[in-house]
This record gives C-alpha cells, sequence and structure tokens, in this order.
C-alpha cells in the first residue's frame, strides 16, 4: 500500500478520534440536579426572597416524590393544561400530583425552618394553610411567588 | 466558436444541474421562513428533485443515445424554463413543481450532454470531464447558494441557472453531430459494485451537503453567507484531491470512503458549538468526496457503452443515495431535535431558576424566554431577543450566556447521530468497494 493512502487512513481516523477525546460525545444539554438531593437554602430580597426560595424548595419535594426533574415540574406549573398535559405524560393523577406537592411544600417549609428563614409559628401555620389548600390554591400560591411563566 | 468553449458551456451546465441537488441547501432556512412550513416539508425541495433525476436519468440516457443534440436542447430549455419558474413561484405547490420539472430537464440535460462529449471528444476524455464537473458541481452547490441566498435572496439561485442553461444552447448552434460517429455497440450491464458503493456515498454525504448546512445556519445562527465561506471548504479540498497522488479506482474508491466516513464521525462528536470545529470534518469530507465520487463514477463508466447509458446508471445511483440520506437521515434528526429542546428547555429552565438574581428580574426572564422559545415554533429561538432592552449585569449576562451554552449544546447534539449514522453509511460504502475490488479494478 502506498505511503500517501496509509496517511490519508491514518487521518480520517485521527479527526475523529481526536473530537472523541476533546470530550465530543459529551458536548450535550447539561443535566439537571437530581431533585432529591438537598441544595443549599439560598433566599435573597426579603420576605420575597424567602417566599421564592420557598416555592424552589417546594418543587424539589414535590419532584422527587413524583420521580421528575424539578425543571419538567415547574414547567408544568406554568398553567392547569401543562399541569395536566405532564400528568397524562407522566401517568400520574391529579391527587398524585396534589399530594407531592403538599409533601414538596411542607418539606420546604422545614427547610426554611432549620435555615431560621422563617419562625416556629409561622411554619406551623403555613404548614396548617398548606395542608387544607386544595389544588388550584396550592397552583396559585406556587405561581404568586416565583413560578408564574 | 472554439471547441474549447463548446466544451465549457457544456460541463458548466452539466454542474449547474448538478449542484442543483445540494445548491439550495442553504436556502432552506430562507424558504422556510418564506413559505412557513417544517424542516421535514422544506425538505422537499431537495428530495424531489433529487428522486426525479433518479427515476429520469435511464430513460432519459436512452433518449439521449438516440438523438443526443435534441435531447440535449430539449433538456436545456425545460431545465431553463423551469428554473426561472422555481426563482418566480409566489407558494411552495409551484415551487415543488418547478423542481420536478427542473429535474426532468436536468436528466435529459446532464445524459445528452455526456453522450454529445464522448461523439466529440472520445469515452475517455469525455467521462473524465464529465465526471469531474459533477464532482464540482455538488462539491460547490452549497457554498455558491449560501453566497446568494445572502446577497440577492434565494430566488436568484434559480434565476441565475436559467441563463447558465440557456448559454449552453450556443455550444449547439451550428453544430451538426452525425449519426454515423455516434457510440454504438453493446450496452454491458451496469457496473454494479461501482453504483452501489455511489449510491451509499452520496447518502452519507447528504449529512455533509444538507444537515452540516442546517446546523450552521439554524443551529448556530449564523447569516448564510457566513455558512458559505465556512462549507467551501468541502470545495476546495475536492479540488485539491486529484493532486494527492492517489492512484488506481480501488485505492481511491476505498480511501475516500474512509475519508468521509472519518470526517461525517468527527461531526458527529464535535466537541464545541464554533464553526472552526467544523473544518478539519469539511477536509477529510471534501478529500473523500474529490477521490471516491470520480473513481466510482470512472469505474461505472470504463469500457461500458453507450456511455450515455452508463452515465445515466450513475446519475441515478447518486441522486437515489441522496433520497435515501434523506429519507434515513431527516426523520432521526427531527426525533433528535424534538429530545434535545426538551433537554435544552430544562436546563435552560435550571439555569434561570439558579441564577443569582432577585426573584423578581427571574420572573421577568423566564417569562420573556418562555416567549421566544414559543414564537419559535420547534425551530431554535433567538434567546438574544429574551434580553433585548435589559439593563445588562453581570449575573443576567451570565443567565443569557448560560441559556445560549446550553442552546448551542442542544444544536449539536441534535444533528449528532445522524451525522454517526451518515458516516456508517460511508463505512458501507466502503465495504462495498473492498468486497467488489477486483471490479473496480478491472
Amino acid at each position: 500500500m502506498k505511503p500517501v493512502v496509509i496517511a490519508l487512513s491514518v487521518l480520517a481516523l485521527a479527526v475523529p478520534v481526536t473530537y472523541a477525546a476533546a470530550g465530543g460525545g459529551d458536548y450535550k444539554p447539561k443535566a439537571v440536579a437530581d431533585p432529591c438531593e438537598p441544595r443549599p437554602w439560598n433566599a435573597q430580597g426579603g420576605v420575597t426572597g424567602v417566599a421564592a426560595q420557598l416555592a424552589l424548595s417546594a418543587t424539589d419535594g414535590a419532584a422527587c416524590r413524583l420521580h421528575v426533574s424539578r425543571e419538567s415540574l415547574v414547567l408544568a406549573l406554568a398553567s392547569r393544561a401543562d399541569l395536566e398535559a405532564f400528568g397524562a405524560a407522566h401517568g400520574l393523577t391529579n391527587t398524585e400530583i396534589e399530594s407531592a406537592m403538599r409533601d414538596g411544600l411542607q418539606r420546604a417549609l422545614d427547610d426554611a425552618q432549620r435555615a431560621k428563614a422563617i419562625g416556629t409559628l409561622t411554619a406551623v401555620l403555613l404548614g396548617q394553610a398548606v395542608q387544607r389548600l386544595p389544588l388550584d390554591g396550592l397552583l396559585r400560591a406556587l405561581q404568586g411567588t416565583t413560578l408564574n411563566w | 466558436m472554439s471547441d474549447r468553449a463548446r466544451r465549457v458551456l457544456l460541463l458548466l451546465a452539466v454542474a449547474t444541474a448538478l449542484a442543483d441537488s445540494s445548491v439550495v441547501t442553504l436556502a432552506l432556512p430562507d424558504i422556510l421562513r418564506r413559505f412557513d412550513v417544517e424542516i421535514g416539508e422544506v425538505a422537499r425541495v431537495l428530495t424531489s428533485y433529487n428522486a426525479i433525476l433518479a427515476l429520469g436519468a435511464i430513460p432519459a440516457a436512452y433518449l439521449a443515445q438516440r438523438r443526443p443534440q435534441r435531447v440535449l436542447t430539449t433538456g436545456i430549455v425545460v431545465f431553463g424554463v423551469a428554473s426561472a419558474v422555481c426563482g418566480l413561484a409566489g407558494n411552495f405547490d409551484l415551487l415543488l413543481g418547478a423542481r420536478c420539472i427542473q429535474a426532468v430537464g436536468g436528466a435529459l440535460l446532464i445524459t445528452a450532454a455526456l453522450e454529445l462529449l464522448t461523439i466529440t471528444d472520445g469515452e475517455a476524455r469525455a467521462a473524465r470531464s464529465w465526471a469531474a464537473a459533477g464532482v464540482a458541481g455538488a462539491a460547490v452547490g452549497p457554498a455558491v447558494g449560501g453566497a446568494l441566498t445572502q446577497l440577492a435572496g434565494w430566488e436568484w439561485i434559480f434565476l441565475l441557472q436559467a441563463p447558465i442553461a440557456f448559454a449552453a444552447l450556443l455550444a449547439l448552434r451550428g453544430r451538426h453531430v452525425d449519426p454515423a460517429f455516434r457510440t454504438r455497440g453493446f450496452v454491458r450491464h451496469p457496473h454494479l459494485p461501482a453504483l452501489s458503493a455511489l449510491t451509499l456515498l452520496s447518502a452519507a454525504l447528504t449529512a455533509a451537503l444538507f444537515l452540516l448546512v442546517l446546523l450552521l445556519v439554524e443551529g448556530w445562527r449564523l447569516e448564510p453567507l457566513q455558512a458559505a465561506v465556512i462549507v467551501s471548504v468541502m470545495p476546495v479540498a475536492a479540488f485539491a484531491a486529484p493532486r494527492l497522488g492517489v492512484r488506481g479506482p480501488v485505492a481511491e474508491a476505498g480511501v475516500g470512503s474512509l475519508l468521509v466516513a472519518g470526517g461525517l464521525l468527527a461531526l458527529g462528536l464535535l466537541p464545541g458549538a464554533s464553526p472552526w470545529w467544523t473544518v478539519p470534518p469539511q477536509v477529510l469530507i471534501g478529500l473523500g468526496l474529490g477521490l471516491a465520487v470520480t473513481a466510482l463514477t470512472h469505474a461505472a463508466l470504463q469500457g461500458r457503452s453507450p456511455q450515455a447509458i452508463h452515465g445515466g446508471w450513475t446519475i441515478a445511483a447518486r441522486h437515489l443515495g441522496v433520497v435515501l440520506g434523506l429519507i434515513v437521515l431527516v426523520p432521526i434528526f427531527q426525533a433528535d431535535l424534538d429530545h434535545e429542546r426538551d433537554q435544552a428547555l430544562q436546563a435552560g429552565t435550571a439555569i434561570v431558576l439558579d441564577a443569582n438574581l432577585p426573584p423578581t428580574a427571574k420572573i421577568g426572564v423566564a417569562r420573556d424566554v418562555v416567549r421566544v422559545v414559543d414564537a419559535a415554533d420547534r425551530r431554535i429561538p433567538d434567546i438574544n431577543a429574551a434580553f433585548a432592552g435589559r439593563t445588562m449585569t453581570p449575573a443576567l449576562e451570565a443567565v443569557r450566556n448560560g441559556l445560549l451554552d446550553e442552546l448551542d449544546r442542544a444544536a449539536t447534539h441534535a444533528f449528532s447521530r445522524s451525522f454517526l449514522v451518515a458516516g456508517g453509511l460511508a463505512l458501507l460504502s466502503l465495504i462495498v468497494v473492498l468486497v467488489g475490488r477486483r471490479e473496480i479494478e478491472l
């Protein structure tokens, strides 16, 4: 075989191998974080900031319960129709989503209390409200903080 | 008119008709927007032309063998008029219809030109120049189309084809082909190994001539002219290929197929969203195109007569390959684009949610980002539009850059599997060359 043929064959193999070694196979959208892993409490901007962090923490908790990403749940919370489409896509009933959201909000209140972002009395009162609010009320509570997209 | 001038005009018309299978690739995003159609639909501007050319090449070759001069004249007129109609089309259906007629004219023109060149120049020289015109047309097509799209509008790609085709009529003026000099003889069976390899290689090259252009313009948001400059690497490499010193049809076809495969696999493994990353793979693909397509076309024509009919087989094989490539690759790409869109949306949501911004600013940014994503309607959104009119703080800048990075990652990865599959098709072509090496060497 002629040297030029060998050289071109080596070149044809070297370029894709180099690209793979440079991380070509991994150049894709970054994976989102596991909602079941704890995140640091990072409230900014006074009461609004605490409310926003509560909502984020609540969606983490709910997403963890539903075995979905926090981001896909946040996108589903944009409207009732999006939430129904999300439920259909993941085989979840309204009751399961509602229950997960209540658990998530409760977990967020616990996290906020541990981070001393809210007092014990506030946590108890909000916890009672979370257990009694209907699904639409829960949705509005979340949308009213950070998620009204 | 000198024989040389006549030959140049004829070969220019052949190159134009063959360039037509890829010349509109950089214009597809503009055509898509002009007629408000989906990516899958706009691909029919390419598939219709290639499918009709593949189906029409053999019948056209039989006609061309009987009456080359009359068939060539008819082909030029049909191709020229249909090109003008494409350029003036007011709706998508008319454009598609004119493309089909353009392909009929193209099939007549290409095969009759080979027959006429064989009569005037002899088989070997005619086959060499005709094959070279075909490679040049295919390789130069996307770059020329991109430049015209930006400088004058996509319509001018077609409007300029008409005078180029009609100029070839000058090559026929005052010339009468004596039937006594026409190639007569035994129609040997088509060269199956060469034609099969040509089909597979053309299918693989569809990714380079169609998907790479879409990645540059739609994925990475380059202007058509910028993309045209980037993809001009391929024709430059294709023209340089004969100077490499690779000799012998099997060596040329084999190493050419391997180079195309290497280039396409590298495009499937891009480590970043810079157009510079596409340059080395394009060099490989251009060299491979120049070596393999020329060698396989030669092998399919050499020692076979009439030339027009075997030329018709090569045209049918090449354009069947393009159609096959589009049929296989476009659905893969569309499915991956939908998947990557969801991934990018989640990654983008995480960036906004975790941004170091006040909650009210997050809500505003999120609303505007969702607005541009919705407005993009399954295409790649213009994220910069979501930040227009905002005072850019470092935190906001970080959010925008993060979103643009995710978009680049998603767009690049959406094309990845299609390029890898195309690389596999080129490797199949290599296998066919190796299996049929004895027949190709003859």
